[in-house]
């Protein structure tokens, strides 16, 4: 596993909100199953990409938030996993199920 | 079993499943090693009408440890794929399949080889390797052996490759020794537990007439050896390597829905490890086991006290009451088991010149001597009956490992290394019963005979109605 910090990720990812994209794109891969994942971005009322921030791929990649409270993230995309540490991801992607 | 089904989680996952590992020097090409690595345990001939097929899902790996730490330095990684050519029919084929090109044949697979060395450098040795179709009968699949001999793929320098379906050559008793270690031949000295008493009999060979899924690779010696040379020298440790086979899965996988396949991502996870036969059956707890698959064999030393200590040996003469009082008696730890499974035997225990021996780190290996040539009359006892050039030296497909095992926990090995121990007279009949008489192997690559067809064998039996 990497360990990647909250800037690396979002350096990465473009921001929290773009994996609300990827998401959408790719078959719930953050496994949330059902409506919920394709109005993920709608409820938090994303605002457009700016161009730097538009994605070049269109991976698929699994989120699986392993604990909440820490917010220990494992990311699976392509052949690798990605650990991230950020609370403030973790509630986002925990609230959106509800 | 050998290594069948011999975890509960990798029990329910058989195509990732390994259930037999052979390494030998090739008997008909001694330049060359071939390593044989199976999946899919017990598959019943006529299981249609999705016969059975490699995983899509699944990286299937061959790793050779030349240097004794445990680590491979050679990895041959196979992966598959399968593909629908008819999709109106819901058969595996709707006329006979006479070529591997057929147009009667619906369901194919095919797969990639890929060489990694240890310094992480890979090179793409095969692609779209056409697998053969399962033997589903004589109007299904006339000519079999041909159809399948034309699977046999050569690469470069010599190398070649063969994936699919093979007979089982793997023999046991599987209802005897699971029933408590009720070995058929012995089964009037087992103390039954106060139930009524049970007579001797011969074994029965509980996979006879079921087939499994080969990956079998032939490659020269120096494609594995150390340093890439040809050892000569059979009592220096580099003339040996170790052996493992590993199956793996992506860490995450979400399933798809109408019908869609899923989406596998993140790194490969080993599920599945096979070394020597029986090991992870028999020497780790079942607690542990499915553990012990997701292991790489240099942290094997967390399993070196079952080795040392093994179950089985103190069960023996609890089962058979006085038949292995020596046994029961000898409390020191089996520094012959750790030799044969863990390091390899070193010089000087069996003769001057036989090893197998790749360095102290204890690993679970198969250990093969690349400078020992195959043998002009092979014993299926290997080196127990005085065959260096079997098992524990590799492993060859007559090899009756069974047996080898049973008599070298049982005691028969301790003397190697423990002049001041008596075997047990009972180790002569500890054996399930079960020979590899009847087999019908290939004498050339890949060695494993002819699977048996689905029409051809009655369900329920050992038997085949027709030839295969």
């Amino acid at each position: 596993m990497e360990p990647v910090s909250r800037r690396q990720f979002f350096k990465h990812a473009g921001s929290a909100a773009a994996i609300a994209v990827v998401a959408g794109a790719a078959a719930s891969p953050l496994g949330i199953a059902g409506a919920g994942a394709s109005t993920l971005a709608a409820r938090d009322h994303e605002t457009p990409l700016a161009p730097h921030e538009e994605l070049t791929t269109n991976e698929s990649l699994v989120a699986h938030v392993k604990n909440s409270r820490t917010g220990e993230i494992s990311l699976f995309i392509g052949q690798r996993e990605v650990t991230l540490h950020d609370r403030k991801v973790a509630a986002r992607l925990i609230r959106a199920t509800r | 079993m050998s290594s069948h089904r011999e975890a509960p989680e990798i029990a329910k996952d058989p195509v990732a499943d390994s259930t037999d590992l052979y390494a030998f020097v090739s008997p008909d090409k001694p330049t060359t090693v071939t390593i044989i690595a199976n999946y899919i345990p017990l598959e019943s001939p006529d299981g249609g009408p999705n016969f059975y097929e490699f995983g899509d899902d699944v990286l299937y790996s061959i790793n050779i440890d030349n240097d004794g730490d445990g680590v491979a330095d050679v990895t041959y990684e196979f992966e598959f794929r399968s593909e629908n050519t008819i999709p109106t029919t819901f058969l595996y084929n709707d006329g006979p399949i006479d070529s591997l090109t057929s147009a009667s044949w619906n369901r194919r697979q095919f797969y990639n080889v890929t060489r990694v060395a240890k310094r992480g450098s890979s090179e793409v040795l095969a692609r779209n390797v056409p697998c053969p179709p399962c033997n589903i009968g004589p109007l299904s699949t006339p000519n079999y052996a041909a159809l399948a001999s034309a699977a046999i793929f050569g690469m470069s320098n010599g190398r070649q490759v063969f994936a699919g379906q093979r007979a089982e050559a793997f023999f046991v008793d599987l209802g005897a020794i699971f029933e408590l270690g009720t070995l058929r031949p012995i089964a009037n000295l087992h103390a039954t537990f106060g139930l009524p008493g049970l007579a001797a009999m011969p074994g029965v060979n509980s996979t006879a007439a079921v087939n499994v899924h080969s990956i079998a690779i032939q490659v020269p010696i120096t494609d594995i050896a150390y340093n890439g040379v040809a050892p000569t020298n059979s009592a220096v440790a580099k003339s040996s390597v170790g052996v493992w086979t590993t199956a793996s899965r992506r860490k995450a996988r979400v399933l798809g829905s109408n019908g869609e396949s899923g989406v596998g991502t993140g790194p490969f996870v080993q599920v599945s490890r096979l070394g020597n036969p029986l090991f992870n059956e028999v020497l780790v707890p079942l607690s542990q086991k499915d553990k012990w698959n997701a292991q790489p064999p240099k942290d094997d030393r967390q399993y070196a006290n079952g080795v040392a200590h093994p179950e089985l040996a103190s069960l023996l003469n609890v089962l058979y009451p006085g038949a292995f009082a020596n046994l029961a008696a000898y409390t020191k730890p089996r520094a012959d088991l750790e030799a044969i499974l863990l390091t390899g035997i070193p010089a000087g225990v069996v003769s001057p010149t036989f090893s197998t021996f790749t360095g102290n780190t204890q690993a679970d290996m198969l250990r093969l001597n690349l400078a020992i040539p195959p043998a002009s009359k092979p014993s299926a006892l290997g080196v127990l009956g005085g065959d260096v050039a079997g098992y524990p030296n590799g492993r060859r497909v007559t090899d009756d490992v069974v047996t080898i095992e049973l008599q070298a926990v049982a005691g028969a090995t301790i003397p190697l290394v423990d002049k001041t121990f008596t075997p047990d007279k009972a180790i002569a009949d500890v054996s399930d019963g079960v020979t590899g008489a009847g087999l019908t192997l290939l004498s050339s690559f890949p060695y494993l005979g002819t699977p048996y067809s689905g029409y051809s064998v009655t369900p329920g039996t050992a038997t085949t109605s027709l030839p295969v």
